[in-house]
């Protein structure tokens, strides 16, 4: 797997930053030792995470001319459905809050999915771009 | 509840199904491209 210039700067930049509530929680979670623990993952730190992924999106195919304009057009739908769908995810995980029906374990399966898809979709739409090296 | 967490699978999978049809597309087209320019490299005998 070769990395290029631009897929370094996305990893660096959007992918790191983005894991930061991840990260921290990590580091805080291994920190804090008591009768009173923090859990390791969250599910809301993985929605964010997965939102700053596809803003990512939305804001980088702006500048990218693309012949291939309707695989630009499914790319921006995609990005859209999975916003929404972490809207969704967000509302769920507050009702989660109130009503004990909600299987907040199932929540946060889905929302470790939606945040890995969230990554290789990225990763795809970059390595479009690196490839068929067609930029503003 | 349970149906809401199927619509979120089907996101999901919907968006594995796009991650796979972009990568192999993208991988498609590469190579075309890479075969074109090779093909014109050993034409004019460029090494």
């Amino acid at each position: 797997m070769s990395f290029s210039d631009s897929k370094l700067r996305w990893l660096v930049f959007t992918v790191l930053f983005g894991m930061v509530p991840i990260l921290m929680r990590l580091l805080v979670s291994l920190l804090v030792a008591g009768d009173r623990e923090i859990a390791i993952v969250a599910a809301s730190d993985l929605i964010s995470f997965g939102i700053v992924m596809q803003v990512s999106i939305f804001n980088e195919i702006r500048y990218y001319d693309l012949s291939d304009i309707e695989w630009k057009h499914r790319m921006m739908g995609m990005s859209a459905l999975f916003m929404l769908m972490y809207a969704a995810l967000y509302v769920v995980l507050l009702f989660s809050e109130v009503l004990s029906s909600i299987n907040a374990k199932a929540l946060l399966y889905i929302s470790i999915g939606a945040a890995f898809v969230s990554f290789l979709l990225c990763y795809v739409f970059y390595d479009k771009m690196v490839k068929t090296n067609v930029s503003r | 509840m349970d149906s809401l967490f199927y619509v979120f699978f089907g996101v999901i999978g919907l968006g594995v199904g796009f991650v796979v049809w972009t990568y192999v597309d993208t991988r498609k087209k590469y190579y075309n491209e890479f075969m074109k320019r090779k093909s014109k490299r050993e034409k004019f005998h460029i090494p």
